[in-house]
């Protein structure tokens, strides 16, 4: 009895249920081997455009993907579910710190960009003269935001897998960038995906659709 | 024999909600008490229950006024949601109460 009436396991068992369809893993990983085009083009340039196209094709296919698998597929056999007041307010509280975070991201790419254009135009903007150092930096920060947004995402949304999936994104981007090679997110890319499709495939066999009378009537 | 403060936990035990006793209904009315709405098949997921026996228990607390029943469809696919009435909330938390007043009385 003691354990039935422990409310707040019953009530974090159908919150952290909701994220066991594989469909998350499925798309941070798609949107990880997606990502990993942009790295891929080669010195000279050449085929850029395509590389670009296919990038985000790959970016849009994985956000597909999740949200009509959701709609169509998984919540269908899962069920509806609506969270009580604290959850929502997670949920904006969530939203204004993903906001800070795409802020501080965009900050720091046009802050690259004019860096560029400034060394470019052969100013000495370097900020550090080593280029290894520079590398190092970019990598590191680069994994710091990947890594630290997919954390606060985990945390706010109990979802536990996401801790594993943070430190490969993170460990993708940095070695990634770090080695001037694609491999790495392609590898940590295929670790959060593999794990999500077998994910899907169990819940698929364990949640068969429910009957027609199921979402018709409850009399 | 009967002490006195087994006699206390028995008359609790009088008091307890029989609507709400059973073990399945406990479970529904549990998991509605902690979110605010859910559809039949989130309930049937969640709890390992049948579509007949959940529908059943349902019938049995929506015509006690515990558990409100509200269709309609989201897009083109019919959907009927379950919560917790008002009634149905302080139903649950007497039971609550009532139960732990109960099992305290009784002699370790």
């Amino acid at each position: 009895m003691t354990q039935n009436l422990d409310l707040k396991a019953i009530e974090r068992r159908a919150f952290r249920s909701v994220h066991q369809d594989g469909l998350w893993d499925i798309y941070l990983g798609v949107l990880l081997l997606s990502l990993s085009l942009f790295f891929a083009v080669p010195e000279s340039g050449e085929g850029e455009g395509t590389y670009m196209l296919f990038a985000l094709l790959g970016v849009g296919i994985a956000f597909a993907v999740f949200q009509l698998g959701k709609r169509y597929v998984t919540v269908p056999r899962m069920g509806q579910v609506q969270f009580g007041p604290e959850r929502q307010k997670r949920k904006i509280t969530l939203a204004w710190i993903m906001g800070f975070y795409f802020l501080v991201t965009l900050g720091l790419v046009l802050f690259s960009l004019y860096m560029w254009n400034a060394n470019a135009s052969g100013l000495r903007t370097e900020l550090i003269v080593d280029p290894s150092l520079e590398r190092a930096f970019v990598a590191s920060i680069a994994a710091l935001i990947v890594g630290t947004s997919i954390i606060v995402i985990s945390y706010f949304k109990e979802f536990l897998r996401g801790y594993y999936i943070a430190l490969l994104m993170g460990c993708g981007f940095f070695f990634t960038l770090w080695f001037d090679t694609t491999l790495p997110m392609i590898i940590a890319g295929m670790f959060i995906l593999v794990p999500g499709l077998v994910l899907f495939v169990t819940f698929l066999r364990q949640h068969p659709l429910p009957p027609q009378e199921a979402s018709h009537d409850n009399s | 024999m009967t002490t006195p403060e087994m006699s206390a936990g028995v008359a609790a035990h009088g008091d307890v909600d029989r609507l709400i006793h059973e073990p399945a209904r406990f479970q529904i009315m549990a998991l509605l008490y902690v979110i605010e709405s859910a559809d039949s098949t989130f309930l049937m997921n969640q709890l390992g229950l049948t579509w007949g026996n959940l529908s059943a228990h349902v019938t049995k607390l929506e015509e006690g006024g515990y558990v409100a029943v509200e269709k309609g469809f989201k897009g083109k696919r019919p959907q009927t949601m379950l919560s917790l009435t008002k009634g149905g909330r302080k139903a649950f938390q007497a039971y609550r109460q009532a139960m732990k007043q109960m099992l305290d009385e009784i002699p370790e």
